[in-house]
C-alpha cells in the first residue's frame, strides 16, 4: 500500500468537476483507491464519495492505494491535485 | 362536460396565442415513506430501482447533447458532474445493500444514503463545493419522481403540444420545458414585469396570469387556448372557438419574428435627422443573433444571469470566457453590453446561502451581492475582461445606489486588468463601464454617478417598481405600476441630463423602451439609445421615422409640466394616435397646452 498527502490548490475547491476528473481517473487502475479528511474515508471511484468530502481550497487529504498498479495510480492522481485538475479553472 | 364559450378573464403576460393540451406543474414536494418489504419483494424493489437509473442516466445523456445544440460546449459540462452522479456504482450498491438488509423500499433507503453526502456539503462554509448539492438534487429528485409515478415536467418531451399550468415558473425552468413541445403558460402568480414574462417573452412563448383553482377548475389533458394578447383563457373550448383560434394563430404566428426577419435595414431616424440607436436585449444566445448583426444592431443589455439558470449553479470563469468571447466575436465590431450577474430578489440564487429576507426587492441583490462574493465577481469580471480582446464590448453594473459601489468594482477592475497585464493575457484597456439607473437613490445622485462612469442605462422595470413602491409582480397594485407617472419621467430626464451635462451616452433598456406610446417622450427627453426584445426592433423604428425631434422635444417639456399620472397617460396615447395616423403638421404642439 502506498500513502501520500495531497492538498486541494485549485481555487474553487474540489467542486464538481474536479471531482469528476478524479473519480475518471481514478477508474482506470485496478487498485483500491481511497481518500481521507480527517476520520472520513471515501473510495475515490465513487463520485458521490469525493463530492462528500467537500474539500475547499486548501483542504489536506490523504490518498491511499492498494493493489497490482498502485504505483501509477498514485503519480497519477497526485499529478491532478499538483496541476489543479488541469483544464479546470 | 359542458363546453365552455366565455373565457376565463386574466392577465397577459407574454402576448401571443397557444393551444394544446393541459399538464399541471406542482411544486416539488416529496414526501418519501418508509415501507417495509415483504422478503418476496426484495428482488423486484431492486430492480425497480435499477430501471430508474437506467432511466436517468439515459435522460441526462440527452439533455446534454441538446445543452451543446442550444448553448454549446460549457453547457454540455454540468451534465458530465450530473451522469457521475447517476451512475456511482459505489452509491448504487449500498443502496442494494440497504434494501436487501433492512428490507425497505428503494426510494427510502436511496434517500437516507443521500443523507450523510448532502449533510456535508450542506455545512460547508465554502460556495463553490454547496453548490455540488445542486448537481446531486437534479439527478435525485429525477430518480425519485421516477421511482414514485410523479410527474415532474423534465424528461420526455410532451406528446401533443403542451399548456403547462402552475403556481409560478423559474426562469430555469422555462428554458428546460421550451424545448420540450411546451406551446404555453397560464399561472397563478407573477405579471408581464417578472422575470418569468422577460424570458417568456423573450423566447415568443404566448402566456396569461389568472386567479384560478388548480383542482377544481384544471384537468389534465382536457383542451385549452392561452390567449396572451388579450390575456383570455379556455378550458376545453367548444369547436368554433378551437377553429377560430387555430386560424388566429396561424395568422400571427411569429408575425414580429417574420417582420424582423425580412428587415433589411433598423434605422432610427427623426423627420429631421434626430438618429437614435437601438440596440437588443438579450439573454440566451440564439438563431437571432446572427439577424441582429446583419441589420446592423448591437446588444444594448445581455443578462448573463441566464449561464446560471441554464445550469443552476454559476459558471466558472473559462465558461464565462467561452460565452462571453463568443458572442464579442459574432457581433464585432457592433457593441456587446454585458450586465453583471443581477441575481437575488426575485431572482434569488439559493446558493449564495439559504437567506431568507423579508423584502428580497429591497434586499441583497446586484451589485450589492457581487461586491460581497469576491471570488465569483472577481471570476466574471476577470471572463469579461478576457473576451474584451475579441470585440466591442462594455461592462453594465446592476442595482447600483451609491458612488461607492462604483468605486469598489473600480478598484477591483484595477487590479483585474494589473493580473492579466501581469500574465500577458490580451484585453481592451478601454472597456466602458457604465452604471443601471433603476434605483430612484441613483437616478437623484445620477450628477455625481455621472463622473465616475462611462455610461448609464435606465432600467425602467425596477426603477417604476421602486419609485412607486408598487411591486410590479403583484396584480393588486399593477395600476400604480405606471412608466408614465410624473415622477418617473421627472427621474429619467434628470438622468438623461445628469449623463449630458458630464458627455455621456444614455440608454433605456427596460420595456418602456420598446413602448411607442413612450417613444416620443424618451426621444423628446434625450435619450441615446433604446434597447428592447428584437422583435420590437423594427416596430419602434418605423415609429421613430414619423416625427421631428425638435417635436418630440417641445412634447417632452410640457410632459414634464403635466401634474398626474392620468394626465401625462392622456398626452402620452394622444401622441400615439397622431403618429399612428401620421398627422402631419405640429402634432405634439396641439396635444398638451
Amino acid at each position: 500500500m502506498i500513502e501520500k498527502k495531497v492538498t486541494v490548490t485549485n481555487k474553487l475547491g474540489l467542486h464538481a468537476r474536479p471531482s469528476a476528473k478524479v473519480v475518471q481517473t481514478a477508474s482506470g487502475f485496478k487498485s483500491e483507491i481511497s481518500l481521507s479528511r480527517g476520520t472520513m474515508t471515501i473510495n475515490v471511484k465513487s463520485m458521490l464519495g469525493v463530492m462528500a468530502l467537500a474539500a475547499e481550497h486548501g483542504c489536506e487529504l490523504i490518498l491511499r492505494a492498494e493493489g497490482e498498479d498502485e504505483k501509477e495510480a498514485i503519480a497519477a492522481i497526485v499529478d491532478l491535485f499538483k496541476n489543479k485538475f488541469k483544464d479546470v479553472y | 362536460m359542458v363546453k365552455q364559450k366565455t373565457p376565463i378573464n386574466g392577465n397577459p403576460i407574454s402576448p401571443g396565442v397557444a393551444l394544446g393540451e393541459i399538464q399541471v406543474v406542482r411544486d416539488s414536494l416529496f414526501h418519501v415513506v418508509r415501507r417495509i418489504l415483504p422478503a418476496s419483494q426484495v428482488r423486484s424493489e431492486v430492480a425497480r430501482l435499477e430501471e430508474a437509473t437506467k432511466q436517468v442516466i439515459n435522460e441526462l445523456n440527452s439533455s446534454k447533447n441538446k445543452a451543446v445544440n442550444a448553448i454549446g460546449e460549457p453547457g454540455a459540462n454540468v451534465f458530465e458532474a450530473q451522469i457521475m452522479i447517476a451512475s456511482d456504482i459505489q452509491f448504487y450498491q449500498t443502496v442494494v445493500d440497504r434494501i436487501t438488509s433492512e428490507k425497505v423500499n428503494a426510494e427510502f433507503a436511496y434517500q437516507e444514503a443521500l443523507t450523510e453526502t448532502l449533510e456535508r456539503l450542506r455545512s460547508s462554509g465554502d460556495v463553490y463545493i454547496r453548490q455540488m448539492i445542486y448537481d446531486i438534487r437534479a439527478v435525485s429528485e429525477r430518480l425519485l419522481s421516477i421511482m414514485m409515478g410523479i410527474h415532474d415536467g423534465y424528461g420526455k418531451d410532451f406528446k401533443h403540444p403542451t399548456i403547462l399550468v402552475g403556481r409560478v415558473f423559474s426562469p430555469g425552468q422555462i428554458i428546460a420545458y421550451s424545448k420540450r413541445n411546451v406551446v404555453g403558460f397560464l399561472t397563478q402568480e407573477g405579471s408581464p414585469a417578472s422575470h418569468m414574462g422577460l424570458i417568456l417573452r423573450s423566447l415568443g412563448i404566448p402566456a396569461v396570469n389568472a386567479d384560478f383553482d388548480l383542482i377544481g377548475d384544471i384537468t389534465p389533458g382536457s383542451q385549452i387556448i392561452v390567449d396572451g394578447n388579450n390575456g383570455e383563457v379556455y378550458i376545453d373550448p367548444d369547436p368554433p372557438t378551437w377553429r377560430n383560434y387555430r386560424r388566429i394563430r396561424m395568422r400571427k404566428k411569429s408575425q414580429p419574428f417574420a417582420i424582423l426577419l425580412k428587415s433589411r435595414e433598423i434605422d432610427a431616424e427623426c423627420l429631421d435627422g434626430r438618429r437614435i440607436t437601438l440596440a437588443a436585449n438579450l439573454e440566451i444566445p440564439g438563431p437571432m443573433d446572427e439577424h441582429l448583426v446583419r441589420l446592423g444592431v448591437g446588444v444594448g443589455l445581455y443578462r448573463t444571469e441566464f449561464l446560471y439558470f441554464s445550469k443552476q449553479r454559476f459558471p466558472d470563469e473559462d465558461e464565462q470566457y467561452e460565452v462571453y468571447s463568443s458572442i464579442a466575436r459574432k457581433f464585432n465590431p457592433l457593441p456587446v453590453t454585458l450586465r453583471t450577474f443581477d441575481l437575488g430578489g426575485d431572482k434569488y440564487a439559493a446558493e449564495l446561502g439559504t437567506i431568507r429576507e423579508d423584502n428580497p426587492a429591497l434586499g441583497w441583490r446586484g451589485i450589492r451581492v457581487s461586491l460581497e462574493s469576491p471570488t465569483l465577481f472577481k471570476a466574471q469580471l476577470r471572463a469579461m475582461y478576457r473576451a474584451s480582446a475579441h470585440g466591442n464590448l462594455r461592462i453594465l453594473l446592476p442595482m447600483v445606489s451609491d458612488v461607492a459601489d462604483i468605486k469598489k468594482t473600480l478598484d477591483l477592475i484595477d487590479k483585474i486588468k494589473r493580473d492579466l497585464h501581469r500574465s500577458n493575457i490580451e484585453f481592451d484597456d478601454d472597456v466602458p463601464v457604465g452604471a443601471m439607473i433603476e434605483v430612484p437613490a441613483a437616478a437623484l445622485s445620477a450628477d455625481y454617478l455621472a463622473e465616475k462612469v462611462d455610461f448609464f442605462s435606465i432600467g425602467t422595470n425596477d426603477l417604476i417598481q421602486y419609485t412607486m413602491a408598487a411591486d410590479r409582480g403583484n396584480y393588486r397594485v399593477t395600476k400604480y405600476y405606471a412608466a408614465h407617472h410624473p415622477a418617473v419621467i421627472n427621474l429619467i430626464a434628470r438622468t438623461i441630463q445628469a449623463a449630458h451635462e458630464n458627455g455621456i451616452p444614455v440608454s433605456v433598456c427596460g420595456e418602456t423602451a420598446g413602448s411607442r406610446t413612450m417613444t416620443p417622450l424618451l426621444v423628446g427627453l434625450g435619450i441615446d439609445e433604446l434597447s428592447m426584445a428584437p422583435t420590437q426592433l423594427p416596430v419602434v423604428a418605423d415609429w421613430i421615422n414619423r416625427f421631428k425631434y425638435i417635436d418630440a422635444k417641445r412634447f417632452a417639456s410640457r410632459v414634464l409640466r403635466l401634474s398626474s399620472a392620468e394626465r401625462s397617460l392622456k398626452a402620452l396615447r394622444e401622441a400615439y394616435d397622431f403618429i399612428k395616423d401620421q398627422k402631419k403638421g405640429n402634432w405634439l404642439n396641439d396635444i398638451v397646452r
